[in-house]
């Protein structure tokens, strides 16, 4: 009974998370948000893979979370807001509009997920229905994330949120140890690597 | 003592080393090319698997390393891979000496080789794509440090080999875990259609082509042209490994003609986007995909025939001419960034008279890498083309237009560069080092293309022993 109320609360988590990811403005709110999206992650992991285990992946994907926001919190251009580093300006004001736009294209996922659901769980059907729906929403908002804003940061919490959806699927899949630290390793290297984009394009001293 | 230890974990712990020396660039350096050409050197030298002895000692260098349950295995024939990577490597570390590039390169490239040499010694075999999308990631570390700006091109790249890297994963594990029935045609088709995304996606085929010519803007071009090297030379060989895999994948019509239509449209664009360029860096980038879509030609060419060894084999001498015009483009137009600061084409108009070395050495690189007479890339281009017009005309036909796009685009910048100067613009200049590097590598592309005995059978049969063995 505990098992499926988590399944479902991991799930709605992961919407509600994505869904402000899209929508929101505020660096910190949007790492703190990956961050919840992380613990979903963890508890759809602890389903097919040792507590420790899945314990790991909570940490890795905590301390890329870190890795940017560090980097963000010690440039002298950010407040509150995402900085647009290909752009090198800031956007602070995104009107109404965009946003309900995003958010049926998140709507639009949703329903593309509905309909497919039983065609994509009969390819695998090792993983939980629930884990799927989980996976796929985290998939379609980081491909989306990566789409709307051409942002570093935005990419960067895309490709983590994306990376989050494959590792939910995956992890039901293929539990292996070595795969999970390769999986970590990848996404502690986007964190870095885009910190580290955001620190060049920022204009601090090297 | 292993192989893979060898070949992979020596190197990685040196970048590691390298990384911490890399603010004395020349012992960098010195380090870089050193320890790529013995490593080069050692996988032309050692068997792998058999018993070697040298004086009163005897050992053996065994091929497999065990990690966490999962196997990294190098085969004897897998070195004719880890001489091509090695020496790539010291080639462009040498050409690193005299440019203002940055110091962290030497180490981020040994990394980036020892990884990308792990993606193709891995099993189980799906496993390569997770180590290809590191040395991606590490690919753009690279090229953003030495850049200008972070643009769109950079972000693409990290996102679409990203979004790749899941997909092919999947498609792995579905092809040995799942022993799919080829007469259960949803999941075959789904399978066939995550191949083609997945590929396209790494493998930067149309329409995730983008990033070729966006990247060439804001990346340094020595590292620019590394990275154009490097990249789609181990994601095709990867590609080739990973479809062989499965016989009824690779042998599929839709596989076939999935790699048929990339290159036809690669070779095809590529060239026309060339013809019309105004950025050498994007010449570079356009050339490029007309390479790539070469390569795809050639790979659709080698799982249809019934010598695929052979045809795929051919992929070791284009490479090898390849390398060599990148890594001279490379250091010629990193001479040309430093001197004036741009590869605008238009801003460069009659930098020939100041750096005639340089130019020079972008003009006969880029007919090597159009495939034009006399020069190192023509043996391998002129294969190719008979192939292609013999089994399928049409790619044949696309290969030529890319070639000419690439011609056009070459006679067109050295047009430029060779232009009367007016009074009052900057003027560049070349060293007795960098002269002496440019002067080897257009004398030894021409030299190669005269003379291709020197190099051809070497190589083809370097990929005879790659393909055959894996």
């Amino acid at each position: 009974m505990w098992v499926v109320v988590l399944r479902w609360a991991a799930l709605i988590l992961i919407v509600l998370a994505g869904i402000y990811n899209l929508i929101g403005n505020d660096w910190r709110r949007i790492g703190f948000s990956l961050a919840i999206e992380f613990i979903a992650i963890f508890l759809f992991a602890t389903l097919n893979i040792p507590f420790s285990l899945a314990l790991v992946k909570l940490l890795e994907g905590w301390m890329a979370i870190a890795i940017l926001g560090t980097t963000l919190s010690t440039l002298p251009i950010v407040d509150k807001t995402i900085f647009d580093h290909a752009n090198r300006q800031f956007n602070e004001t995104d009107p109404f509009s965009p946003k309900l736009f995003r958010v049926f294209f998140a709507v639009l996922i949703g329903i593309a997920i509905v309909v497919n659901i039983f065609f994509v769980h009969n390819l695998f059907l090792m993983i939980d229905r629930v884990q799927t729906i989980a996976g796929l929403f985290m998939l379609g908002f980081g491909i989306l994330m990566c789409s709307f804003r051409q942002t570093i940061y935005s990419s960067a919490v895309g490709l983590l949120t994306f990376m989050g959806g494959f590792e939910v699927l995956f992890v039901a899949l293929e539990p292996s140890v070595l795969l999970l630290g390769l999986l970590a390793g990848v996404d502690l290297a986007i964190a870095s690597v885009c910190a580290w984009l955001i620190y060049i394009t920022s204009g601090a001293p090297e | 003592m292993n192989a893979p230890l060898i070949w992979i974990g020596i190197p990685a712990a040196a970048a590691i080393i390298m990384l911490l020396v890399s603010r004395w660039k020349r012992l960098a350096v010195a380090l870089g090319a050193g320890l790529s050409l013995i490593l080069a050197g050692l996988a032309w030298l050692l068997p792998v698997g058999k018993l070697i002895q040298i004086g009163i000692l005897t050992f053996e260098i065994s091929p497999v390393w065990t990690i966490l349950g999962r196997r990294f295995v190098l085969e004897s024939s897998d070195r004719p891979l880890v001489i091509f990577f090695n020496l790539a490597l010291a080639f462009w570390f040498i050409a690193a000496l005299e440019c203002d590039v940055f110091a962290p390169f030497i180490a981020l490239g040994t990394g980036m080789s020892a990884i990308l040499t792990a993606a193709t010694l891995v099993q189980p075999f799906y496993y390569g794509v997770i180590f290809l999308l590191i040395a991606m990631v590490l690919g753009v570390g690279m090229l953003a440090t030495g850049s200008q700006h972070v643009g769109a091109g950079m972000l693409r790249f990290l996102v679409f080999q990203t979004f790749g890297m899941p997909i092919l994963l999947l498609i792995g594990w579905m092809m040995s875990s799942l022993e799919i029935n080829p007469t259960e045609t949803a999941q075959l088709f789904t399978v066939r259609l995550l191949t083609s995304i997945g590929f396209g996606l790494i493998l930067a085929i149309f329409p995730f082509h983008s990033w070729l010519g966006m990247i060439a803007e804001e990346g340094h071009p020595l590292l620019l042209s590394y990275t154009f090297f490097i990249i789609p030379f181990a994601a095709n060989i990867f590609a080739i490994l990973f479809l062989r895999q499965s016989a009824w994948l690779k042998d599929s019509l839709w596989i076939i003609a999935f790699f048929r239509l990339s290159g036809f449209l690669m070779t095809l664009i590529g060239g026309l986007e060339a013809a019309f360029h105004h950025h050498i860096g994007k010449l570079m980038g356009y050339s490029i995909m007309v390479e790539i879509g070469i390569m795809q030609l050639v790979i659709s060419l080698g799982f249809v025939s019934t010598e695929s060894e052979s045809f795929l084999a051919i992929l070791f001498p284009l490479l090898f001419g390849n390398m060599i015009s990148l890594g001279l483009l490379g250091l010629s137009l990193s001479i040309f960034q430093g001197s004036y600061q741009t590869i605008e084409i238009d801003e460069l108009a009659g930098a020939g008279v100041f750096s005639p070395y340089s130019s020079m050495a972008v003009f006969i690189a880029l007919l090597s890498l159009a495939g034009f007479p006399v020069t190192a890339g023509f043996p391998a281009h002129l294969i190719i083309w008979q192939n292609l017009f013999l089994d399928f005309p049409l790619g044949g036909l696309s290969a030529i237009v890319g070639s000419l796009g690439i011609l056009i685009g070459s006679v067109r910048t050295f047009s430029v560069l060779m232009r009367a100067r007016e009074k009052g613009g900057r003027e560049g200049s070349e060293n007795s080092y960098q002269k002496i590097l440019l002067g080897i590598g257009i004398l030894g592309l021409i030299i190669l293309g005269l003379l291709p005995q020197i190099y051809f059978p070497l190589t083809f049969n370097l990929g005879l022993i790659f393909m055959g063995g894996r």
